[in-house]
């Protein structure tokens, strides 16, 4: 892409935003400013067509390569395709398939985690320093407050937990927090003034 | 000497312990007690100040993987929410930003639970709720939501034009919603959107994410939220529809002591080996 390009496209992006930013703040030309913040929305669709094509013809080409299994890919593939097309005509079945084999897989999925956590609280947590004692007796602390059992064993386990979450916990998400809004604000400003320029390649 | 397990045979041992102890509370109920906490009260008493023919913009941003966790507690949500509409007009508007996800299970719990259930008895699609589904672009729809809603929403779920929808044509941005709720895994997306706008925000969010709403509940931009699966029960418990959440906090309870037990006996054995060693080294 060309320098005079690169601006151009820097440019394109920094006047709709500074546009937002002025009816935000001046609270004037809005329902413009609202038409504009419609246009993601517009453009996150355009994305999905992109993603659909990407996956189809990542998929495929491993299958007529026949690369290593590639009976996967043709799988993949052919789920999405039947889903897609159950989804047009068929809107009962894609109702079955969705509640009945995705959303299930997905959820079985997802708990899996759980027997992973498992093995890493027994593998990977040994006291070799204070600081991991600390974050060990916090973490017990914290799931004690979490559960009924805490305060079946003791009422003191839920004070203490909350505190946890609340004190500690809560100061490091404040600071996260700052430190994204900053960071964001840092970028906005880098954008707006050209400095920003990696997604378009600079 | 004892045969040592290899670490595939430990790992076995630890499934078949975790999976007979979360299968326990199906066959033994155990019933501790769950105590209800202020944030769960402050979540149905915010729900329930809705002024009547007010607005509830919820947004339903849960994945299949949080429904694990989040999907009970939205299921007694929506029937809250239903009962509202039914007993003082509330109307409500369902939509989905974060992923396609979000706008299926949406559109599961009113078919699944709220249709059967009688909480949309006397109701009507279009008049009363509306679902407009999967609005692609997460903060920039979020945004669009609260600035314009017809500008970022064409159609609904079902492809109805929005203008078509009767109880759209008075429900344009902000000014005409009066409860803003979502659910899901994330939060400061939602605050950087909706946050300073005026009106009540409540938010179901999972366990753990749950330490990134704090600060924006200090600041008194969220009202209040529900903690995990834990907050779904306590909710469930207070609006009295009780579902998966409650019957789960069994089975969390002896996930969790089990989870301690993991954590401190292998820690124990380490620190009396460790010691031991010391003690030998130093004779």
């Amino acid at each position: 892409m060309s320098e005079i390009m690169r601006k151009a496209v820097v440019l394109s992006f920094a006047i709709p935003a500074l546009f937002i930013v002025f009816s935000y703040y001046t609270g004037a030309v809005k329902s413009e400013a609202a038409r504009l913040i419609a246009w993601p929305v517009t453009l996150a669709n355009f994305s999905i067509i992109l993603g659909v094509a990407t996956f189809t013809r990542y998929h495929l080409e491993r299958v007529t390569k026949r690369t290593e299994q590639w009976p996967f890919n043709l799988i993949a593939v052919a789920s999405f395709m039947i889903t897609f097309v159950l989804a047009l005509v068929a809107k009962s079945t894609y109702d079955y398939v969705v509640s009945n084999v995705v959303i299930v897989l997905q959820i079985s999925l997802m708990s899996f985690i759980s027997f992973y956590n498992f093995t890493l609280f027994y593998r990977a947590t040994r006291v070799r320093t204070a600081e991991v004692g600390l974050l060990l007796v916090s973490a017990i602390l914290v799931m004690l407050w979490m559960a009924p059992v805490g305060e079946a064993v003791s009422p003191a386990f839920p004070t203490i937990g909350k505190w946890i979450n609340d004190i500690p916990s809560g100061g490091a998400m404040r600071g996260i927090l700052i430190g994204i809004a900053v960071g964001i604000i840092g970028l906005f400003v880098r954008s707006l003034i050209g400095y920003e320029r990696s997604y378009v390649g600079g | 000497m004892s045969p040592k397990l290899s670490p595939l045979n430990q790992d076995r041992l630890i499934f078949i312990v975790y999976i007979l102890l979360i299968a326990l509370p199906s066959l033994l109920v155990v019933g501790l007690p769950l105590p209800v906490t202020s944030l769960a009260k402050s979540f149905h008493s915010t729900i329930e100040g809705v002024r009547d023919r007010g607005v509830v913009l919820w947004v339903t941003d849960q994945t299949f993987g949080t429904w694990v966790e989040l999907g009970s507690g939205e299921i007694a949500i929506y029937k809250h929410l239903f009962s509202l509409a039914q007993r003082r007009g509330i109307r409500l508007v369902f939509a989905t930003t974060y992923n396609a996800d979000g706008a299926v299970l949406s559109a599961s719990i009113v078919q699944d639970h709220i249709i059967p259930g009688g909480f949309a008895k006397g109701l009507k699609y279009g008049e009363n709720w509306v679902q407009l589904g999967w609005l692609p672009g997460w903060e920039a729809s979020l945004r669009g939501l609260v600035t314009d809603i017809h500008k970022v929403a064409r159609a609904d779920y079902f492809g109805t034009p929005i203008e078509k929808i009767p109880m759209m044509k008075d429900i344009t941005s902000v000014k005409d919603i009066d409860l803003l709720g979502h659910s899901g895994y994330y939060i400061d997306e939602y605050g950087r959107q909706w946050g300073g706008l005026g009106k009540p925000w409540v938010v179901s969010i999972s366990a753990t994410t749950v330490a990134m709403a704090k600060p924006w509940f200090e600041k008194g931009i969220v009202t209040t939220y529900l903690n995990g699966q834990r907050g779904c029960a306590e909710y469930e418990a207070l609006t009295g529809y009780r579902g998966l959440a409650t019957s789960a906090m069994d089975a969390q309870s002896l996930g969790h002591l089990l989870a301690i037990a993991i954590l401190i006996v292998p820690n124990a054995l380490y620190l009396a080996r460790k010691g031991l060693r010391r003690s030998n080294s130093t004779r």
